[in-house]
């Protein structure tokens, strides 16, 4: 397949777009990396350290100065902070309050409450709230005017 | 935004919100054959009651972060102070005379104050909307 690189002057101008036949595992995996980086991050939890893959993860919440990791069924801890994981964390990661940053992927649909904020159900059935205030940056994310 | 924002920029919208209804009844009462005539102060009670009413925004601060129970006792103790600082106001500036203007006063206010929170919810729901069609193109399968 022939690539092109054309560079562009500012992170939300960035954008790949793949012209093939069929997606093929290759192109699922390039799309994944494009997508989520090259990985994930490490977590702890029984005192064990694994490696979790930023595709896995639903949610990340910061509670007494501690960051916890949710995926599907597991909870994990992290060393890190919440900002330090904003940072690490792809396109589809977004501050949804203070304390939470959830995986834009993960989300089956949100519905608007009185007052403003909204709530979004997960894939797994999980409720998280979505602060009035972090909205804007949510649409932006998902690219509505 | 922070409070002392917010207490400004909602001074200035019931302000001009006040005058606007004001401006809207002296039009109405001028083609019905019965001309308005402002008195000195009439000015600066707008204005005053525009700060005064901004004031129970602090009731509200954080609002999205409280449960259900809690937002609706909050907004309710918002609502009743609005409505007493609006009533104190008329009866101080003499906005009302007898009680059919007081009730008309009273109703208006809250039609008012139902319209601008429905017409917040009805944003909000338009937002969802589109939220949720962006996330049908980028949600994964599981």
């Amino acid at each position: 397949m022939r690539v092109r690189f054309e560079q562009v002057d500012a992170k939300e101008k960035e954008q790949a777009l793949i012209r093939a036949v069929e997606k093929t595992a290759d192109i699922l995996n390039a799309m994944d990396l494009l997508e989520n980086g090259s990985g994930g991050i490490q977590v702890l939890r029984d005192r064990n350290t694994y490696f979790c893959k930023l595709t896995q993860i639903y949610y990340i919440e910061s509670v007494d100065k501690r960051t916890y990791v949710y995926t599907k069924g597991d909870c994990y801890e992290s060393r890190e902070r919440l900002y330090e994981l904003e940072e690490k964390l792809g396109m589809y990661y977004v501050r949804i309050s203070k304390s939470m940053i959830v995986n834009l992927r993960k989300i089956q649909h949100v519905s608007a409450e009185p007052g403003g904020r909204m709530v979004a159900v997960l894939l797994n059935g999980e409720r998280v709230v979505i602060s009035r205030s972090y909205v804007k940056e949510m649409k932006r994310r998902l690219g509505i005017q | 935004m922070n409070i002392a924002k917010k207490i400004f920029v909602q001074s200035m919208a019931i302000s001009t919100g006040i005058l606007f209804l004001n401006g809207i009844n002296a039009v109405i009462q001028h083609f019905s054959g019965n001309d308005i005539t402002l008195q000195w102060y009439h000015p600066i009670t707008i204005v005053m009651t525009g700060i005064l009413c901004a004031l129970p925004t602090v009731l509200l601060r954080d609002e999205d972060q409280w449960d259900r129970k809690t937002f609706w006792i909050r907004v309710s103790v918002h609502c009743l102070s609005l409505y007493a600082i609006v009533i104190g106001a008329g009866r101080l500036f003499g906005w009302y005379t007898d009680p059919v203007s007081f009730i008309s006063v009273s109703i208006i206010f809250f039609l008012v104050y139902a319209f601008v929170w429905l017409t917040s919810h009805w944003l909000d729901k338009q937002d969802e909307k589109k939220i949720n069609h962006a996330l049908d193109t980028i949600r994964d399968n599981e």
